[in-house]
């Protein structure tokens, strides 16, 4: 009844709003390809050049594709973290300091306790870490908000840094590179690297697998059901025998769960090793891509890939059209600041969870006696 | 019901494939071959630093310039980015690819597997393939010779090494320094500290007040910004009058502080650049570390004219000598194993 | 008292006629005459609705009235043109229940703050001695240079009233000023309204407290559907008279319904001795004791405020007991959603907006929102059996005659007398052998009202139990087999024979008949 086909809607609904919202989109996209284009004729550069490299370096050809979908997998496991919470009514800023812990524990596991372990075992085990090293940062911050009050915006960004530096930390100190010249971890054993096919490894297919998983989770499943309720009316969840503060917890390590597998996934699967600039702020796109999404966690496989488009384009812009990574960024700012207004257009004033109200109503067990 | 949005995940894909389908009709013969000498620079960072990353670009610049090339930049900050970049250079025919960063080093041992017609060149870094070579700029070979004249000329005999964060490329100039110490004045006490970053120049200028209290009168620094700090702490005790003098380091940095800084152990990256891209046109390059130092002048030890009056003639005589004895490859001044 | 006294001089303000409808032909407040004189506390007293905010808003310039006369000081005067900065310049100030001063400054800051006297610049000096003065004079203790947020409930209540002085207020209205107040700190407020009234200012004291208001008003002027149903002076004060003003008299015109004759010897609910902390300084429950048998509705009655919500709270599972037990049954049951939904106690929601649907959801997932921990049919082995539930809400919809007729339609597109009937065909689906309701039919129609009346009356046929929490009095009268009446916290009974004007009495705190 949810998912692909409403029930109990007239076709004619899905039809117009799938018009309607197609419409928008490309209107999104077509304007801000119009205002990048005379942004970059502003900075003296042929705008058609630039953005036919764009796409062409992101789109065109298998190698194209290939660093695209490099990309799409971590915004997509990290959209799809910040869309549960989202849902939920929890402003998870943190996915950014979830991949980092997620990176951080499975590259320990890796590099130091399971080394020369086969890759049935290491694999699995890394994977796990990465999942468990986000949930565990996840719950910092919602153990703060639920035990003291402390509003998850402000816990989750500051976790952020905190994540930031501790790998930083791991890569000068204990998780250094046994030759010790350079602050980088040791380069993971072939037996965990995941395995990959074209470049493409096997994290990309498990995070769609993961956005259909998601999906799933939230419209087909008791606790799905009430992590849905819980972001739209706390208060009245509570009523309904819910207790909010206890699937805010659970969102919220799922989440970072969720954004660990990003952090694991990259090491394992891409850089082969742990360093410190290992995103580039996926964790923070993530929210324009679960915007753009409308929460919906199959959509953010879509608006995933979009993002990535934009993130592989950049470079080719650069490398091909001569565009400097100044422009580029700022190209990709207006085309995040659009698309995200397009979000809003469509979904946002009807609902988006907490786009549309607070989620700071989920008072705390401390606030005014037990409820409201 | 319950939620249905999906309708979006089509909504957002429409327009995308549109744009798709349109491009790719207008790019048939786009990227055909073309000949000539071309180079590409990945830079970890802007370009717009004033340091490192500007150092390599205007490095590429010069490549254009002086060696007709064609040339292309692009920022990458993602190890996953080097490696994207790294193959999209070289699938289309790029000679020769730098990577501006230990951190590229992986990266182009892949890519460079399965392009052997290119060259990958890292700077700094260890990893050496068939096409894949680290280029290694000896500024201990300068830095060397800062510890010769520093232990020569101090008075108390204790000698300052502030570095930003504790790297193996910067233990490895501090160890060429504590050499050239030890070999000129046997006994001479070397003290060194580490901020923690390369710019925090309060902390470097705390560092620097800190080792001049303990008598320390040649503080050299490997903070880059943060080095600032040194000058400022040494300019002070000069302005009272003390005898203390402080080094420039990987650019000339004698200005900054003419009455403190005796001289300056410099690295002309932009050379370093054209000197390699030069190897390679002309067919030299070798699987091997391009090291770079004084014998190609990109290393280089450049006195403070104004202070110059202060080095006693048989110092100044020494260091000219060891130079040349440095460019000959007579003498091989200690470095770290990195 | 100094009615007397003041009688002679011109009124502050006189309000005469005055006319208030928001929509043609649902008249707020019809022909309405309220005068103020300097040196007189008035106090005005009226069910919730009975127009007392609207009359208020006119006062304080923020509404428009449609027809009617306000003079100041004899002379007419149009307040709402300039709102209400024109009206406090006119010296009228309101103190609101809720505190609108500025939490992060202190008490002076806030007497600088928009202050119409003062120019560009703060002068916290001049406001620091001003506030020094102002409180020594009418004994109104805040401690100087504290932060608003910092301060108690009473203490905000003494600022807001000092810097009602400090802009030259004349009259000051206050709302309910002793809601919220601990009995310590409303004795502390009475002699500095008196000291208000000796410096020849109005004040106008909003109140349901009957002693409070015997003790400090000079007049009374009595509210009822829109329309002044009485004044009185302070020596004609009298609780069943105040009653039946407020009530009205026409209690032979109700019908009550045949009982269905439930068992009367053991109670299918039981709260003894029930305690719990109040709701953001509200005066909390204190030793309720409230039984219900099957086949019974039992009425609660009270004005807004006096303990409802929380009663409501515990019964729904969702708040603490300090003490006292709840048995169902005869068997002590900790009071917990889940656990009261599986011993048959179900609730309908005073609050649908926010408590009992959630807005954004579908009327099935509404539907089945209580039941996600539960219902079997719904949610089966942590899976959402979501044809069943839409084929459950169809169902519903069919028989309780739903508007639109979409399974799948977001609840916040529902007319409030649609969402009530899905809230209300919920709460009965699984067959409730007690129904806590709460102001059923708030804000709704003629038709939903009278659908919601007969289904608990069926509900009650079925020898189920209701217990009717509402402000409504007539609602109550109506259905209820039994009733009670909430005020301050306690339960006060009703005697069967007791006209409006006794539980009138009852409800405002008096000794009743």
């Amino acid at each position: 009844m949810t998912g692909w086909w409403p029930r109990g809607l007239a076709r004619r609904h899905v039809v117009e709003r799938f018009a309607s919202d197609t419409l928008r989109a490309a209107g999104a996209v077509l304007f801000a390809s119009l205002i990048a284009g005379v942004v970059i004729a502003a900075l003296g550069f042929s705008p058609v050049e630039a953005i036919r490299a764009l796409l062409a370096g992101s789109l065109i050809g298998p190698a194209a594709l290939t660093a695209t979908l490099l990309k799409t997998g971590p915004l997509l496991l990290t959209g799809l973290a910040v869309a549960l919470c989202f849902r939920c009514g929890v402003w998870n800023i943190g996915a950014e300091g979830q991949l980092y812990a997620g990176a951080l524990l499975a590259t320990l596991v890796a590099t130091r306790w399971l080394v020369g372990a086969p890759a049935v075992l290491v694999l699995p085990c890394l994977i796990l870490a990465g999942a468990l090293g986000g949930a565990l940062w996840a719950a910092i911050a919602g153990a703060l908000r639920v035990m003291r009050g402390v509003n998850e915006v402000i816990s989750t960004i500051l976790l952020n840094f905190v994540a930031i530096q501790l790998v930083s930390l791991a890569v000068h100190g204990p998780l250094q590179e046994s030759a010790g010249a350079y602050p980088q971890s040791d380069a993971l054993a072939q037996a965990a690297r995941l395995p990959e096919l074209a470049r493409i490894h096997l994290g990309i297919p498990i995070a769609v697998l993961l956005a259909l998983a998601g999906s799933f989770l939230l419209f087909h499943t008791a606790a799905g059901f009430r992590m849905r309720a819980v972001g739209l009316s706390p208060v009245a969840a509570r009523f309904a025998g819910i207790v909010p503060e206890r699937q805010l917890l659970l969102t919220i390590c799922l989440a970072g769960a969720l954004a660990g597998l990003a952090g694991a996934f990259e090491v394992s699967g891409v850089t082969g090793r742990l360093f410190e600039s290992l995103s580039p702020g996926y964790g923070y796109t993530a929210i324009a891509v679960a915007l753009l999404a409308r929460l919906h966690p199959l959509a953010v496989v879509p608006s995933a890939f979009f993002f990535g488009v934009l993130e592989a384009g950049g470079g080719a812009m650069q490398r091909e059209a001569g565009v400097p990574a100044v422009a580029t960024d700022l190209v990709k700012g207006i085309v995040i600041l659009l698309s995200i207004g397009f979000a809003a257009g469509v979904g946002g004033v009807r609902r988006v969870g907490p786009v549309a109200r607070a989620p700071t109503s989920l008072s705390g067990p401390q606030a005014d006696g037990e409820v409201l | 019901m319950l939620g249905s949005r999906t309708s979006s995940l089509f909504s957002l894909m429409l327009p995308l494939v549109l744009l798709v389908v349109s491009v790719s009709a207008g790019c048939g013969g786009g990227s055909g071959e073309e000949s000539g000498f071309r180079v590409a620079l990945l830079t970890p960072g802007s370009i717009a630093d004033g340091g490192w990353n500007a150092g390599a670009y205007s490095g590429l610049l010069r490549i254009r310039d002086e060696l007709g090339a064609r040339v292309s930049h692009v920022e990458t900050r993602t190890p996953a980015e080097f490696e994207e970049s790294f193959r999209d250079y070289a699938s289309r025919g790029y000679d020769l690819i730098f990577g501006h960063g230990f951190e590229y080093q992986d990266a182009a041992a892949r890519v460079g597997a399965e392009f052997p017609s290119s060259v990958f060149v890292t700077t700094s870094g260890n990893t050496v393939r068939a096409n894949v070579v680290p280029m290694v700029f000896e500024l201990e070979q300068a830095t060397y010779l800062c510890g010769v004249l520093a232990a020569r000329m101090s008075r108390s005999g204790r000698l300052g090494l502030i570095g930003g964060i504790d790297l193996p490329s910067i233990r490895s100039t501090f160890l060429a320094f504590k050499g050239g110490a030890q070999a000129a004045r046997a006994g001479v006490e070397v003290r060194e500290v580490f901020i923690g970053n390369f710019d925090d120049t309060a902390a470097a200028r705390e560092a620097a007040l800190a080792l001049l209290e303990e008598d320390v009168d040649f503080v050299l620094h490997q903070a880059n910004e943060a080095g600032r700090g040194v000058f400022q702490a040494v300019a002070e005790r000069v302005e009272k009058g003390e005898r203390v003098y402080a080094f420039g380091t990987n650019r000339n940095q004698n200005d900054m502080a003419p009455e403190a800084v005796i001289a300056s152990a410099t690295l002309n990256i932009p050379a370093a650049f054209v000197e390699v891209a030069r190897r390679v046109k002309q067919g030299r390059f070798e699987a091997r570390p391009l090291r770079l130092g004084m014998a190609s002048d990109i290393v280089r030890l450049e006195m403070n004219e104004r202070l110059q009056g202060r080095i006693p003639s048989e110092v100044a005589e020494e260091l000219v000598r060891l130079g040349e004895q440095i460019r000959k490859g007579e003498l091989v001044v200690p470095r770290g194993a990195f | 008292m100094s009615a007397a006294r003041a009688g002679a001089a011109l009124p502050l303000i006189e309000l005469t006629a005055i006319d208030k409808s928001f929509v043609p032909q649902r008249p707020v407040l019809r022909r309405v005459d309220f005068d103020v004189r300097p040196g007189e506390i008035h106090a005005l007293l009226g069910e919730n609705g009975a127009g007392k905010s609207t009359l208020m808003n006119i006062l304080i310039g923020l509404v428009r009235a449609n027809a009617g006369a306000i003079e100041i000081s004899g002379r007419p005067v149009d307040l709402a043109r300039f709102g209400p900065s024109a009206a406090a310049r006119a010296g009228i100030s309101m103190v609101h229940q809720h505190s609108t001063l500025v939490p992060a400054m202190s008490v002076e800051e806030n007497l600088c703050f928009a202050d119409p006297s003062g120019g560009l610049l703060f002068d916290r000096r001049r406001a620091a001695s001003r506030l020094a003065e102002l409180s020594q004079r009418y004994q109104l203790d805040v401690p100087p240079g504290a932060r608003v947020e910092d301060l108690s409930v009473g203490q905000r209540q003494r600022a807001e009233i000092l810097r009602a002085l400090d802009r030259g207020a004349r009259l000051l209205i206050l709302d309910e000023p002793t809601a919220a107040l601990t009995p310590g700190e409303t004795a502390a407020l009475f002699p500095a309204l008196r000291r208000l009234r000796a410096s020849g200012r109005g004040v106008v004291f909003i109140s349901h407290k009957l002693d409070e208001v015997e003790a400090l008003a000079d007049r009374v002027t009595v509210l009822r559907r829109g329309a002044v149903s009485g004044t009185l002076a302070a020596g004609e004060l009298d609780a069943r008279e105040l009653g039946r003003l407020m009530l009205g008299r026409d209690l032979s015109a109700l019908e009550r319904p045949s009982a269905s004759g439930g068992e009367r010897s053991s109670p299918l609910m039981r709260l003894r001795g029930l305690s719990a902390a109040g709701l953001g300084g509200g005066c909390g429950l204190h030793d309720v004791d409230l039984a219900v048998h099957r086949g019974e509705i039992v009425g609660v009655a009270g004005i807004d405020g006096n303990g409802q919500r929380e009663l409501e709270e515990v019964l729904a599972g969702v708040r603490r007991m300090d003490s006292g037990s709840l048995e169902v049954d005869g068997k002590p049951v900790r009071p917990h959603v889940r656990t009261l939904r599986s011993l048959g106690v179900s609730h309908l929601s005073g609050d649908r907006e926010r408590a009992g649907l959630i807005p954004g959801f579908s009327l099935t997932e509404n539907w089945i929102l209580k039941a996600s921990h539960s219902d079997e049919r719904f949610f089966s082995h942590g899976l959402l059996r979501a044809a069943t539930a839409s084929e459950a809400t169809r169902v519903a919809i069919a028989h309780f005659d739903i508007t639109p007729a979409d399974a799948a339609a977001d609840v916040a597109t529902l007319s409030g007398g649609n969402a009530q009937k899905l809230a209300v065909a919920r709460e009965l689906s699984g067959e409730p052998r007690l129904l806590v309701a709460v102001n059923p039919t708030r804000g709704l129609d003629v038709g939903s009202t009278r659908f919601v009346h007969e289904q608990l009356l069926a509900l009650r046929a079925r020898a189920a139990a209701v217990l009717l929490i509402s402000t409504e009095l007539d609602e109550v009268l109506l259905l209820a087999d039994r009733c009670v009446a909430l005020s301050r916290g306690r339960v006060h009974a009703i005697p069967a024979d007791a006209d409006r004007a006794a539980i009138g009495a009852i409800m405002l705190g008096g000794q009743g008949a």
